[in-house]
């Protein structure tokens, strides 16, 4: 299969292609510097061209995921999708059934998600999802922060058995990374308690949030592992959370070698809080972005947008406090030994001081760093669902469409951020930067965020000029929620803005080598703790449908 | 507007959300035969499923199997439609204004989420009247009225509006209210875990009551005198009220 896009404006921040017009080739689903002949020519003159779409933390599969599911078919209700040709039926605007997030994601433009946070022991349950999700491809990444096995070695200062633990749970369910959330937290709330600084203790374990992350950094470090420590930070939406953000990505200051990013703190603008209370709720960006600037920190935004959404993080203790304040339905959904996700809905009102500041904030935090350093989620469907991708793209685009939705919002949005004073506009270049290139790179997706040589050809093409105006925004909405053209290796997948081909997508994880003593003592849990046997847990290469493993050098 | 007569009994049930006043307004007979109704997996035609004629000002369905009929004004916003029978599941849900009413019994989930209008009932109602779609709260405005008994959880999470049962209701009527008035003759355990709103009930027995529910005395209500209950206290922060009319 031979491929030649002709004529494209391509932005491709990771070769410094901004604007040119150049033809892009493709060979098996990769992309080549030159094809001689036979190939089927597309032409894109007056289209946009970008790598597809990255998003790095997305929650579309898993335990958690599934429990919104049964919880919110009225949510189900709002959106049905009959089935169609190749196309399969399904249904939701926040809590989206399998087939129709591939079709979502594929509309827009995107080709690759990761979903954060399963629990290792629902690893199995989140592949078998995953496997049916089409189109794109995808990572997992396990849950360690209430691991009673980490948080008992660190007790013991044992952090070779950590750094081998790490490699066989992630080799176990085939994950791709660390993913930590609530450090400490979660094993709390099982004693109907919270951690509230990243140096309190954890009851029965004494250990600190602190001493886990500096234990699983420095099993990361010593892995090599191609994604670094992905973070959701203690104390989560509590107003005056900055405070404890900016000691945690201190933290990483005696780990810094300056070669590689050492923690990934995810969706931030919940993290980025000021105040004492409700009533004197304000934005801590500032301080917050200093610090990310200073350190081998990497953020995704969260951005929060108005409308009805399902919350669903692995932090129980923070669902339980929504849920206190709006009084609506929730779950907790306990896993043994590891972690206790909770899932709650939520209305974010246009009307409300507090969720009109968490809009602003999660604005402000795009504006106020360099592109470099920003990465554009909505913490699907925490803050959004991710079908409002191309609003938040339109909203940094244009100061227009910021003016006119700070007099929609209640002005607590304008009198406790800074939002209002930004004039910054984003420029193509600097989206493709924040929606794909700057994710794949922190990922460790060589392949993927870019239209180089060897590069998978992973495309998005949008009906868009090279420079729109800005004025304009809802052409740039239009433009970024129906993508003109989607190739996903080398395959049309879509054409504006219609599904034409449900290909399936690859599953992506890590191989790595551990010390094989470790097994022993990690069978000694399952023996005394566990309800299921050690070899029940592992999650086999079959049962992933389409999997590439990739193998680290430690 | 127009008359539907049932052709037939049906051999499933059909839905005709798209037979509502606003719709068919303007319409002559051929378009309206036209139109499509829901059977099973299928569309089929109006003209396959119904005899249709002219009538005045009203739309109306007639026929032996009329329970068989689904949907009738589903999320209709304007004008009146009667039903000369038993009505099927889901009529007048979603509705957002205009009139419906039935000469004979519904079926469930009538006046599902309702926001505005009116639902006259000349026979019984069946389960979940006036509540709301799995998972959402319940209507939230608008007013039923159901002339005979009603079923279980009649207006159970609703939000506004007003249920009245001139005969007895179910189970859990009034559960999980968060606003609005529903009245029954009688009714067993009556606003169950309900947050606001007020529950009027002729008669009730002492031991019928919740525990969650603490008698306040007696005091007036729209002219009358009624034993006055505060609750669910099982919820926080709850203030909802459950009148009595005759406390045995």
């Amino acid at each position: 299969m031979k491929l030649v896009l002709k004529n494209g404006t391509v932005f491709d921040p990771m070769n410094g292609i901004n604007g040119e017009k150049m033809d892009i080739f493709i060979k098996n689903g990769r992309i080549v510097n030159k094809i001689r002949f036979g190939a089927k020519e597309i032409d894109l003159k007056g289209k946009v061209v970008m790598p597809g779409g990255f998003d790095i933390h997305t929650h579309i599969a898993g335990g958690k995921e599934n429990v919104g599911r049964l919880m919110r078919p009225e949510d189900s209700l709002k959106n049905l999708v009959p089935r169609k040709g190749r196309l399969r039926s399904g249904s939701g605007k926040s809590v989206l059934s399998i087939h129709i997030t591939g079709y979502e994601y594929a509309k827009m433009g995107y080709t690759t998600a990761l979903t954060p946070a399963t629990p290792p022991l629902m690893a199995r349950h989140t592949h078998h999802e995953l496997n049916e999700i089409p189109i794109l491809d995808k990572a997992m990444f396990p849950l360690f922060d209430g691991n009673w096995f980490v948080m008992d070695r660190i007790a013991d200062k044992d952090y070779e058995a950590i750094k081998n633990y790490v490699a066989w749970l992630i080799s176990a369910t085939k994950g791709y990374a660390i993913k930590v959330v609530n450090p400490g937290g979660t094993e709390a709330w099982g004693w109907g308690k919270n951690v509230d600084s990243i140096d309190d203790e954890v009851p029965e374990f004494g250990v600190t949030p602190r001493e886990i992350l500096e234990a699983l950094i420095f099993a990361a470090e010593e892995l090599r592992l191609p994604h670094s420590v992905h973070l959701h930070c203690n104390n989560l939406g509590e107003p005056g959370n900055y405070e404890t953000t900016v000691e945690t990505i201190k933290l990483t200051g005696k780990f810094e070698r300056g070669d590689r990013p050492l923690l990934h703190l995810t969706h931030i603008q919940f993290h980025c809080y000021a105040g004492d209370n409700w009533k004197n709720f304000e934005s801590g960006t500032e301080e917050v972005v200093k610090e990310v600037v200073k350190h081998d920190v990497t953020i995704d935004t969260g951005n929060l947008m108005f409308g009805d959404t399902t919350t669903m993080t692995a932090d129980g203790p923070m669902e339980y406090h929504l849920q206190l304040l709006t009084g609506r339905k929730w779950a907790n959904k306990d896993v043994e030994l590891e972690t206790a996700p909770g899932v709650t809905p939520i209305f974010y009102s246009r009307k409300s001081p507090v969720n009109s500041i968490q809009w602003a904030i999660g604005l402000e935090i795009p504006l106020l760093l360099p592109a470099e350093k920003v990465m554009i989620t909505t913490d699907h469907p925490n803050g959004a669902p991710f079908t409002k991708y191309p609003e938040i793209i339109a909203l940094l685009m244009s100061r227009k469409y910021r003016e006119i939705m700070l007099e929609k919002v209640n002005r607590a949005a304008s009198s406790r951020t800074m939002l209002g004073s930004i004039d910054r506009e984003y420029n193509l270049y600097e989206i493709a930067m924040v929606t794909r290139a700057n994710q794949a790179k922190t990922a460790g997706f060589t392949d993927r965020g870019h239209l180089g040589e060897g590069a998978i050809a992973d495309i998005a093409v949008y009906d868009l000029p090279a420079e729109p105006d800005t004025s304009d925004y809802e052409s740039i909405i239009r433009a970024f929620s129906n993508a003109y053209m989607t190739i996903k290796r080398g395959e049309v997948v879509v054409r504006n803005g219609e599904v034409v081909n449900p290909t399936v997508g690859v599953t992506r994880y890590l191989d790595l080598n551990y010390d094989k003593w470790i097994e022993k003592d990690i069978g000694l849990y399952y023996r005394d703790y566990y309800s299921v046997s050690m070899q029940n847990y592992i999650v086999g290469i079959d049962e992933i449908r389409r999997c590439e493993s990739v193998s680290v050098q430690a | 507007m127009f008359l539907f007569k049932l052709k037939d009994k049906p051999e499933i049930c059909v839905e005709v959300d798209q037979l509502l006043p606003e719709k068919l307004k303007g319409l002559n007979l051929k378009e309206v035969s036209s139109l499509k109704v829901r059977l099973g997996r299928l569309e089929v035609n109006a003209e396959e499923i119904f005899d249709i004629e002219k009538s005045d000002g009203t739309v109306i369905f007639e026929g032996k199997w009329l329970e068989r009929v689904k949907r009738i004004g589903f999320g209709m916003r304007e004008g009146e439609i009667l039903v000369k029978g038993n009505a099927g599941m889901y009529t007048g849900a979603f509705m957002k204004g205009g009139k419906i009413v039935v000469e004979g019994n519904t079926d469930r989930f009538a006046g599902m989420n309702m926001s505005d209008g009116e639902i006259i009932i000349r026979g019984n109602a069946g389960d979940y009247t006036g509540s709301g779609y799995r998972g959402d709260a319940g209507m939230k405005g608008g007013r039923i009225l159901v002339e005979g008994n009603a079923g279980d959880e009649v207006g159970i999470k609703m939000k506004g509006g007003e249920i009245v049962v001139m005969g007895e209701a179910g189970l859990f009527f009034g559960g999980m209210m968060n606003g609005g008035i529903a009245r029954a003759k009688r009714a067993i355990r009556t606003g169950a875990n309900m947050k606001n709103g007020i529950i009027v009930l002729e008669q009730a027995r002492e031991d019928e009551i919740l525990p969650g529910f603490i008698y306040s005395g007696k005091d007036r209500f729209e002219n009358r005198t009624y034993h006055i209950f505060e609750g669910d206290k099982a919820v926080r922060k709850s203030k909802g009220k459950l009148l009595i009319r005759n406390l045995e």
